[in-house]
């Protein structure tokens, strides 16, 4: 057991001079009540004969002594708010879920009540915690004044954001000794992954505690917000995409103020929104809904992307198939100067430190596409993503194989030099087909926007997003910022962003689970899962009150005064 | 505080002397010299009930020879009668402080115990003196008879005001100083004499009168229902004691209050005295007739 108001040793002290006090107290002159009656004659007798047996003159009623420090003692070991240890071997964990499942109604300020009432139930000294908004933050570590807490949740608001919850289950479970325990309770609604306990040691438990709110209610959200490369092929325009859950509600969409008309299809999840082909001109794309379950979720604006048509330059070698295909796309501008991707055979020097797509001779050691470039990770999963990238999937290598009479591969070669690509020049000529395939143009397409490392399309930018290093720093409205420290990095909550290149975006939520996922299956009040600390409060209590009848009893019958 | 009086209607009304009506004072023997009444007497004389034989000598009255006997037997014997005489009868009453300061007073109890102790007597022609003492003794009715003498004590009784503390072995010198016939002395009191039991019976002890005592008493009295820290006053002295009443003191209290009420009854006994508690509370009649155990009570 341990002490909450003070510690051991002014406990020790206060109940010293307590009793010092009740002592003196009994030392002092008694008061007392004048009555009068018929004769003295018998009360002298039996007064003269108690003072003769009495050690210590004034200190005449020890059992009345004792019972009145035992009460006082009693009173003053409530006053320090004495707590149970509880089990030693277990470590608590009460994590407050602050994520946007939370921003419903009362339900934040319900849980965080739950939670200060059960944090008052458990042994301070191993009980953590955890606010889990748009990243676990520690409000009250083990042993810390439990008085500390309701101010620090007074601070704290629950955040359009995913849920934290497993990650700050992970990271207190991460610090609990071996011989030790974690029983963590979760009081919100914030969404799990049910295989996210896995990872846990097996006697770790975890448990939602809260009561699921009385409605799900499912007001319109927008859950699906991106853009992608146009389907009709174009480099300079994009495909915008929108999805709207939950209950029907209006959708304006706009871009740079200007109305947008957007084709609609009813789904299984919802309502979906495309816009085809639109000009990639720098220019804001906004959605707004009349009505959805929390704010956030009721506006998006992204920045399309500025497309300017790519410019490569060909050197009189390259073969015509290409000259062509190139020169039908809308996003090549086929020039002398100024290239930033050339086209030549192998072994010219046009163009030379430009990254280039070279025509080369077949040979035994040549693969029919070879890559190479500075690579950012596993080569494996470089070429994997080059082999989507390059559009190479379409292409039908079983029979270019046959043709070839031997195997067609994809090779990545780590060049930190630049990029650049060697394709076999005989994969042009007549005796393959390649060259008039669907999956030719498509090809060449990609390969010179990857060799010009035209940036990708982000299909869209939710919270818990993956945000690429070279858009970093992210500044939010109240100038804080998000930086990856050179590496990708998640997008911890919505709201509106400008990044690193000045462009405002505003990220929804954009995930139905938030929402959703937290359904009344998940929640389970396991009285089990509670750990079973014993508060002596009421016991002390009630000791008290007996000693006080006790007294009152034994004063009713003359035995004490 | 002045204690008020005991007003003549507590002390006396029709039913209370119809209650009183079979009861009788009978004295084993009085001493010769009073006047004709219905106590016998030491003497042989006149009377009318047969008490004895004795045989004839020179100038007997010849009416007093049993000739019967003398037929049988032929010899004179003398019938010899019982001289019928009066017993005084003197109450002494406490009218100390501590007879008159609680609620209802001692002295109401004993007030009407000495009345009906007196209609009793009177109604027997006995001569009642009623002397009231608390720190001395004084004379309040002088010993007269007269069965129409009830209500004119009773008016007497009423009079009679609180004064003092008690002091019964100067009050009982002043009544020995008095020289009365002898008698049957009634002492009224509680006995709480701040002198002590043993100067009570001492003094009880040095009269020559038949003796009955009548003890006044409370419940309280032997077990006390006070608590706390007290300062207890004497109602008559002014005298405090300070008390703090544990169930030690009152173990020992009761002790002392045991010690008290054994002393006054091995007293009693070894005198030769009637001792009767009363309670001050109850009703004095039924306790009175616990007394006269068929309706007599041989003083």
């Amino acid at each position: 057991m341990n002490l909450s108001s003070f510690g051991p040793a002014l406990f020790a002290t206060g109940l010293g001079v307590l009793a010092g006090a009740l002592f003196l107290l009994q030392r002092l002159r008694v008061r007392h009540r004048e009555v009068r009656v018929p004769t003295v004659l018998f009360w002298r007798e039996a007064v003269e004969e108690s003072r003769a047996r009495v050690f210590v003159r004034r200190f005449r009623h020890p059992w009345a002594y004792a019972l009145a420090l035992a009460v006082a003692g009693l009173l003053w070991l409530a006053a320090a708010l004495p707590r149970s240890d509880g089990d030693p071997g277990i470590e608590h964990l009460l994590v407050l879920d602050g994520s946007a499942a939370m921003l419903r109604g009362e339900r934040f300020a319900e849980a965080a009540l739950a939670v200060q009432q059960r944090a008052s139930e458990l042994p301070r000294a191993s009980t953590r915690v955890v606010f889990a908004g748009s990243r676990p933050l520690t409000l009250l570590a083990p042993g810390e004044e439990l008085a500390l807490l309701r101010r620090r949740l007074e601070a704290v608001t629950p955040e359009a954001a995913p849920s934290t919850l497993a990650d700050a289950v992970r990271a207190a479970a991460a610090v609990v000794a071996p011989e030790k325990r974690l029983v963590a309770e979760l009081h919100g609604d914030g969404a799990l992954d049910p295989e996210w306990k896995q990872a846990l040691p097996a006697d770790f438990l975890v448990q939602r505690v809260s009561s699921p709110p009385e409605t799900l209610d499912l007001a319109a959200s927008i859950t699906a917000f991106g853009i992608s490369e146009s389907a009709s092929g174009r480099w300079d325009a994009v495909d915008l995409y929108l999805r709207v859950e939950g209950a029907r509600s209006a959708l304006s969409m706009e871009l740079d103020g200007t109305p947008l008309l957007a084709e609609q299809a009813a789904s299984a999840v919802g309502v979906e929104y495309r816009v085809r082909d639109v000009a990639a001109r720098g220019e804001t794309w906004s959605a707004r809904l009349g009505d959805a379950a929390v704010s956030s979720d009721a506006s998006v604006s992204r920045v399309l992307p500025a497309r300017a048509p790519l410019r490569v330059a060909l050197s009189p070698r390259v073969p015509s198939s290409a000259r062509a295909a190139l020169a039908a796309d809308s996003g090549v501008a086929l020039v002398e100067e100024s290239a930033e991707v050339v086209l030549r055979a192998s072994g010219e020097e046009f163009g030379l430190g430009l990254p280039a797509l070279e025509f080369v001779e077949p040979s035994e050691e040549q693969a029919a596409f070879t890559v190479r470039g500075p690579s950012s990770s596993g080569a494996e999963d470089e070429v994997l993503a080059l082999f989507e990238r390059l559009g190479l999937r379409e292409v039908d290598a079983v029979t270019l194989a046959m043709v070839a009479d031997r195997p067609i591969e994809l090779r990545f070669v780590e060049d930190g030099a630049g990029r650049s690509l060697e394709v076999w020049d005989s994969l042009f000529s007549a005796d393959f087909d390649f060259a008039q395939t669907r999956a030719f143009p498509l090809f060449l397409a990609a390969a010179v926007r990857w060799l010009a490392a035209a940036p990708e399309l982000r299909s869209d930018l939710a919270a818990g997003a993956w945000i690429p290093a070279e858009d970093a720093p992210l500044r939010a409205a109240d100038s804080s910022f998000l930086d990856g420290a050179g590496a990708a990095f998640r997008l911890p909550r919505a709201g509106e962003w400008t990044d690193a290149h000045g462009r405002l975006v505003t990220a929804a939520l954009l995930d139905p689970a938030l929402l959703a996922a937290a359904s009344s299956a998940s929640y389970r009040d396991d009285a089990s899962a509670r750990s079973s600390v014993t508060d002596p409060m009421p016991w002390i209590a009630l000791l008290a009150l007996g000693l006080l009848v006790s007294e009152w009893i034994l004063f009713r019958r003359g035995r004490i005064p | 505080m002045a204690a008020p009086r005991i007003p003549v209607e507590e002390l006396c009304d029709a039913r209370f002397l119809a209650a009183l009506e079979r009861l009788r004072i009978v004295a084993r023997r009085v001493a010769p010299r009073g006047r004709f009444a219905e106590q016998r007497s030491r003497d042989r004389g006149s009377g009318l009930e047969f008490k004895d034989h004795r045989a004839y000598t020179s100038g007997d009255d010849l009416r007093t020879v049993d000739w019967n006997v003398y037929r049988r037997l032929g010899r004179m014997f003398l019938r010899l009668f019982e001289e019928l005489e009066d017993l005084p009868l003197y109450l002494l009453v406490d009218v100390s402080q501590s007879a008159y300061f609680e609620d209802p007073p001692r002295a109401r109890a004993g007030l009407r115990a000495a009345l009906a102790l007196a209609a009793i007597s009177l109604s027997q022609h006995d001569p009642v003196g009623v002397y009231p003492f608390s720190d001395d003794l004084r004379v309040l009715v002088r010993p007269a008879s007269g069965k129409s003498r009830v209500l004119g004590l009773a008016q007497r009784m009423a009079e009679i005001e609180p004064a003092g503390s008690t002091d019964l072995a100067r009050s009982l010198a002043t009544f020995s100083a008095l020289r009365q016939r002898e008698g049957l002395v009634v002492v009224v009191s509680d006995f709480f004499d701040p002198a002590g039991l043993e100067a009570v019976t001492e003094a009880l002890g040095k009269l020559r009168h038949r003796l009955l005592l009548l003890r006044l008493k409370r419940a309280e009295d032997a077990e006390p229902t006070l608590q706390g820290d007290l300062r207890l006053v004497d109602c008559e002295s002014g005298m405090g004691e300070d008390v703090s009443i544990s169930s030690s003191v009152l173990t020992r209290y009761r002790a002392a209050y045991a010690r008290f009420e054994e002393g006054l009854a091995s007293f009693a006994l070894a005198r030769g005295a009637g001792l009767l508690t009363l309670d001050a509370d109850a009703e004095v009649v039924p306790q009175l007739e616990r007394l006269f155990a068929g309706g007599t009570w041989t003083a």
